[in-house]
């Protein structure tokens, strides 16, 4: 993403890209933190939530990636990922080990049902039309997967397994889950090509 | 499957299964500027998956207890949401310790609330004990990397003399091959030489017999028209013993007797001489059994004679 010029943002509003804003963090200025905050965390969120089925423990991994963040901006590499990418790597890592370490699969589970729907913000006032549109087209190409293809694809990132455990837990041989994987990642990358482009 | 994996296959995979950082290329062993787009792209895939998701908006205790820790401030405490009930695991938390309550000046602090020293004694200890940790980790990391230059040095001098000498195994056989094939050039060019002068029209033939008239051995002497090049084919001879050679003589004007070299012939082989001189005004030639290594003037049993004749072609 281009350092210069107003870029669509979380808001909808132009304003600094996230690359200025993170080179901000990295500077200690808090209102950098918190403008990337206010455009990520909604995302990086529902993220946490989904790797945690729905734990309440998600807002701490979320805090945890941002105090990451403010501590080690210095580590982001624009030539690997952009900031975006960035934050959603670490913040899956992040959620995936806290469900590996604390076994908290079952507990959360039944603090998902107690969960109220209302505790926080509808989409749409956290959402701008432009991560709505993005998120419909990502939403969209997902949908069109073959359905064991998503699966494969699903358990792989939202759960952190490696090819040989899906393999194991979906009783599938491990080449056919490698295929899989790989068709579901391959068409993605074409389907959202445009969305790819306007990363890097 | 894994034998028919494509290195943008193995990028992909590399891709999910890599910890929280962005893949630095494609693979370890291809760095090159297409491996490392093709990671690029792949690990940008992984970052719009999350856009799946419906997004949440986090409670504003969040984000201002993340501002206040930024800040260097107390972070407020942050109620657990109604759901987050406490449970018997939180005693055991592993996670990073929680930010830092909320500073309660107002409230006169009783002597029996004030752990605060052994705390800052503990702090204490730890940034003492932490330095030396890195400088022991630190020198640990330096000998460790140390010991694989080492390593890695020694290999690469291992296969630098390897190279080297196949390198010289290689020119050795390349030297032979090129004096076998000088060897063979140079043959067929007498070949070819000796199939021309035999095939001559002018050239003169005499043939060799036994002097002892019972020997199955013979030989023919082909000398060209300018009566220097001459080719002698002799067949039918046993094997000299081990302290003996045949030699060839040329027998010139008024008897004289030229030595034209030894030979030992193989059992069953047909041996051939050849030569580009020959005495002037030679008029016969002989073959004898000498010492090994051959003499100055015959000393052994004729073996062989020119018949005297000599045939025209």
């Amino acid at each position: 993403m281009p350092e210069s010029g107003p870029l669509p943002t979380l808001s909808g509003s132009p304003g600094p890209t996230d690359a200025v804003l993170l080179r901000q963090v990295l500077e200690r200025r808090p209102e950098a933190l918190s403008e990337l905050y206010d455009r990520h965390a909604p995302t990086l969120l529902a993220l946490c939530r989904r790797i945690l089925a729905g734990a309440a423990d998600a807002e701490e991994v979320l805090q945890e990636v941002f105090l990451h963040v403010w501590n080690n901006a210095g580590r982001y590499d624009a030539a690997r990922s952009s900031v975006s990418t960035w934050l959603v790597l670490i913040a899956r890592s992040r959620a995936i080990d806290r469900l590996r370490s604390r076994k908290v699969v079952e507990r959360v589970h039944e603090a998902a049902h107690l969960e109220s729907p209302g505790e926080h913000a509808s989409p749409e006032g956290v959402e701008s039309v432009f991560h709505r549109e993005r998120r419909q087209r990502v939403k969209a190409e997902l949908d069109r997967l073959p359905p064991e293809q998503k699966q494969v694809l699903e358990m792989a990132f939202y759960e952190g397994l490696s090819q040989s455990e899906i393999a194991g837990r979906a009783n599938l041989p491990l080449g056919t889950v490698k295929t899989r994987t790989l068709l579901a990642m391959k068409k993605l990358r074409s389907a959202l090509r445009s969305d790819i482009r306007e990363l890097l | 499957m894994n034998e028919e994996l494509t290195a943008e296959d193995r990028t992909i995979l590399a891709a999910l299964e890599a910890p929280g950082e962005p893949l630095a290329s494609g693979e370890p062993s291809d760095p090159s500027e297409t491996a490392e787009m093709m990671a690029r792209l792949y690990t940008e895939v992984l970052g719009l998956l999350p856009f799946e998701l419906e997004p949440e908006a986090p409670r504003s205790e969040v984000k201002a207890r993340l501002l206040a820790a930024a800040r260097g401030e107390a972070a407020p405490a942050v109620p657990p949401a109604a759901s987050e009930a406490m449970d018997e695991t939180q005693e055991v938390d592993p996670r990073p310790a929680p930010l830092p309550p909320p500073v309660q000046t107002s409230r006169p602090v009783l002597s029996r609330e004030r752990p605060s020293a052994p705390r800052v004694a503990m702090v204490s200890r730890r940034r003492s004990v932490w330095p030396a940790l890195l400088a022991a980790s630190l020198i640990l990391a330096l000998g460790g990397l140390s010991g694989w230059l080492f390593l890695r040095q020694t290999r690469m001098e291992e296969t630098i003399a390897r190279l080297e000498s196949d390198l010289a195994a290689e020119r050795r056989e390349r030297g032979q091959s090129e004096s076998a094939m000088t060897g063979m050039r140079s043959a067929m060019e007498r070949m070819r030489v000796n199939f021309a002068m035999v095939t001559a029209p002018a050239v003169k033939v005499s043939p060799l017999r036994p002097v002892d008239g019972q020997s199955p051995a013979r030989g023919t002497l082909f000398v060209a028209a300018d009566d220097q090049h001459w080719y002698l084919a002799v067949h039918g001879l046993p094997p000299a013993a081990p302290d003996r050679d045949y030699q060839l003589w040329w027998v010139a004007d008024e008897g004289r007797m030229v030595s034209g070299g030894t030979f030992d012939p193989t059992p069953g082989e047909k041996v051939e001489m050849f030569s580009e001189t020959m005495p002037e005004r030679t008029q016969d030639v002989v073959i004898t059994l000498e010492p090994e290594g051959g003499v100055e003037a015959p000393t052994g049993p004729e073996i062989l004679r020119g018949a005297g004749v000599v045939y025209q072609l």
